[in-house]
């Protein structure tokens, strides 16, 4: 009798074999279907094609800080393009004003939108206008931290808010290195700048580019060697914002003074 | 196996089996299979209006005016100084676009600025003609 009680008996060894299968196989198949959908992420941001970008097309912009005239257009262009609210900037401009004891005055009263007051240019060593706007990271700090992936970068290097998913937990405002996002108040989201992305598909140019006066904002396919920015980045010394963040900025700056921040 | 290791198995399994239940109606059809987010949130953002028409629209019916100008010829765009005109462009009877004729028009780009690049031609307000229209004495879009 006693011996009979700790030997197993052949229907007991049955159960615990058809149970521990039974258990694999549901770990396995959780795991299976885990991987599946962290695969699907991690997918985009591991390959590059032969034009050494991820994609093509790869829209860029690029600005040419010594042809902005900070006349306020590409602001106010993009406020009406994209109904952006009072107050609040999708683009704006900024201006640089260095002093001869090596002061640096910085502005940009309501972005730019209405230009610039008139100032003394006593004791004025240097001054320029920076435009400003999403850089379109492709590494991007506010991608990384939306908890829903209503922030995400598209398959053609954009950056964007999906309106209808946002939830509106405001991270990716705090995550910005470039104070590039707000709160939209009409929509109750997170907004930026979309370059235009209702434009740039059908063909057309950002509303700050068709309206630029003189060229200072220079927008296209960078992975195309014939495209606009291409070129401009490649027969100019160009460099983005921020560089030692490794953000993978796609807006390129000609003539980026060490002021600018 | 022991009852009540069976017991915590059946929990665990139930658990596992809720979750994936509430996940597979909370995430919407596609997301993730273009990158972590809704696989249509791009195009319903491409699928907006737009409000300026680009120069190329403009050229459409404007031609003589691209030839005779010299803003266009320097690359300004005609949004530039008449604003948005999509609307105008596709109902050009009824709808016009705004005509720049203030000293502020022209001024916004031409008066003189600390920041504004030596190279743009800028004048002083209050000394260039003070008062008086600019398009009295310098032709926008000069007739040939």
């Amino acid at each position: 009798m006693e011996e009979n009680e700790k030997l197993i008996t052949r229907s007991d060894l049955l159960k615990t074999i058809g149970q521990s299968v039974i258990l694999i196989g549901v770990g396995a198949g959780g795991y299976a279907a885990w991987s599946n959908v962290t695969s699907k992420i991690a997918k985009k941001t591991t390959k590059r094609t032969a034009t050494g970008y991820p994609a093509s097309p790869w829209y860029a912009m690029a600005i040419d800080i010594e042809k902005c005239i900070g006349c306020g257009s590409c602001v106010q262009a993009c406020s009406v393009e994209n109904d952006v609210p009072e107050g609040h900037f999708r683009t704006w401009i900024e201006r640089y004003v260095i002093k001869e004891d090596g002061s640096v005055d910085i502005s940009s009263p309501d972005g730019g939108i209405h230009g610039f007051p008139e100032v003394s240019d006593e004791n004025v060593t240097r001054a320029f206008f920076v435009p400003k706007l999403c850089n379109h990271c492709d590494d991007s700090p506010c991608t990384q931290v939306c908890p829903v992936g209503a922030t995400f970068e598209t398959s053609d290097g954009v950056v964007m808010v999906d309106y209808d998913w946002c939830v509106g937990c405001r991270y990716c405002i705090q995550a910005c290195p470039y104070g590039s996002r707000f709160w939209n108040e009409k929509k109750r989201t997170a907004d930026k700048c979309t370059l235009c992305y209702h434009r740039i598909k059908k063909g057309q140019v950002p509303a700050c580019v068709e309206v630029c006066p003189t060229g200072a904002r220079i927008f296209g396919d960078i992975s195309d060697k014939e495209s606009p920015v291409a070129k401009f980045v490649r027969e100019n010394a160009t460099n983005v914002m921020k560089p030692h963040l490794k953000t993978g900025a796609k807006v390129q700056y000609k003539g980026l003074s060490k002021e600018v921040v | 196996m022991a009852p009540q290791v069976v017991r915590i198995a059946i929990v665990f399994l139930v658990v596992i089996c809720l979750f994936l239940g509430v996940r597979s109606q909370a995430v919407p059809k596609g997301f993730g299979e273009d990158g972590f987010h809704r696989i249509q949130a791009p195009q319903m953002i491409a699928s907006r209006a737009m409000s300026h028409a680009g120069r190329k629209a403009c050229a459409e019916c404007h031609e003589d005016k691209f030839k005779v100008t010299p803003h266009v010829q320097k690359g300004v765009g005609c949004e530039t100084c008449h604003g948005p005109a999509l609307a105008h462009a596709q109902n050009f009877e009824t709808i016009k676009p705004k005509v720049p004729s203030t000293r502020a028009d022209c001024t916004r780009c031409h008066a003189r600025l600390v920041g504004r690049p030596d190279w743009f031609p800028q004048i002083d307000p209050n000394q260039h003609n003070p008062g008086k229209r600019c398009m009295e004495c310098h032709e926008i879009h000069p007739s040939e």
